[in-house]
């Protein structure tokens, strides 16, 4: 089989079955994933902020929560996904370290879960399972062969979702 | 240097930036091998800019593990220092410290933990005091932190931080060994945008 597909940090990627997306080393930013279990068709989004309104620089949909949904799905859609067969996933937003960051990005790991979650209800998409907060870093290996979902993880090692 | 476009510093910028970061590496070296009393050194400053997605790549790999000390700087300088070690340096140091034999330390223990972070504390403090007098302004190191995770884990947040206002990274990086015990690490200083400004203007390089 081929390498995994990487996904960087504010990147995204989508593909089919057999192949499998990963994204290394979360710590406050989140992996929004999608899959479409009827065409076998998925993404991996790795956001670093809620919404366009926390930035300057707003061209890049893979940097934002509100942003990545949307643009996930229509890349999905090229590939023969459906939204009504798709769910969701979602990893990571730690606090790598208590009262670092101040206003407007407090708890930014918090944040940017809670953007995750109501850009997926926005698109009707169910979340199935989730691993985020804490304070650890995690990566993730999406298999979409099935839509299964491998997080790891220094302090808890291996999580399947 | 808001904005998308690379930020440009001119050759005559670079060198004066690497010239004071050398003086802080030289105060730091010397605050590190007092707390020792074993002889540190540092290598002559790295200066990268990179976009900020690549910055994991510049601190060895985002999954690489490391014990991070993350100092975050106030004051009239806003920026983020981190000092990273590799696990066995970490677990040396520590027995160094604690004035046992190298390769006691199996895990960080809160002794361990709190001692990591004083060394933090005492190399960062003596880079920026050296720092602060060359450029004459105020700068204020928060507590430190302490964790030991995959460093693209521990810095994403800096990362989400710059992002706000920039697209590039700008990444001062000093490696330092003591070789006896074979302790290496790495020092970053991710100065904020505006802050990098100030810098230059203090040491009249602003336009160069």
């Amino acid at each position: 089989m081929d390498d995994p597909i990487k996904v960087g940090i504010a990147d995204l990627k989508v593909s089919t079955a057999p192949n499998k997306i990963v994204t290394n080393a979360l710590g406050s930013c989140v992996a929004i994933v999608l899959y479409d279990a009827v065409h076998r068709v998925g993404g991996l989004a790795h956001i670093m902020l809620p919404s366009t309104a926390f930035s300057k620089i707003r061209s890049n949909p893979a940097k934002f929560a509100d942003t990545a949904v949307p643009e996930m799905l229509n890349m999905m859609k090229q590939l023969g996904a459906t939204k009504t067969t798709t769910s969701a996933k979602i990893i990571g937003g730690a606090q790598m370290f208590a009262n670092v960051l101040v206003e407007p990005l407090g708890n930014i790991g918090q944040r940017n879960v809670l953007a995750a979650k109501e850009a997926l209800a926005k698109e009707n998409i169910n979340i199935v399972a989730e691993d985020t907060g804490g304070d650890c870093g995690k990566s993730v290996e999406v298999d979409l062969e099935n839509g299964d979902v491998t997080v790891r993880s220094i302090k808890y090692g291996i999580n399947k979702l | 240097m808001v904005g998308k476009e690379v930020p440009k510093l001119s050759p005559k910028q670079l060198d004066a930036l690497k010239e004071i970061s050398s003086i802080g590496a030289g105060n730091a070296a010397t605050a590190f091998s007092q707390m020792l009393n074993r002889k540190v050194m540092m290598t002559v400053p790295s200066i990268h800019i990179v976009p900020i997605k690549d910055v994991p790549q510049y601190m060895g790999g985002p999954e690489t593990l490391v014990a991070g000390v993350y100092t975050r700087l106030l004051g009239d300088v806003f920026g983020s220092v981190l000092l990273t070690f590799p696990r066995e340096s970490a677990f040396s140091l520590t027995d160094i410290l604690m004035g046992k034999k190298i390769g006691t330390t199996k895990i960080l223990t809160g002794m361990g933990r709190s001692l990591l972070k004083e060394t933090g504390m005492i190399v960062t403090g003596s880079f920026l005091t050296a720092l602060s007098k060359m450029v004459n302004t105020t700068i204020i190191p928060r507590v430190p932190n302490l964790t030991l995770d995959m460093v693209g884990a521990i810095i994403d947040f800096i990362l989400i931080d710059l992002s706000q206002e920039v697209e590039f990274a700008i990444v001062i990086e000093i490696r330092f060994e003591e070789k006896q015990s074979h302790v290496s690490g790495h020092f970053f200083l991710l100065p904020n945008p505006d802050s990098l400004k100030i810098i230059l203007k203090a040491i009249g390089v602003d336009n160069d």
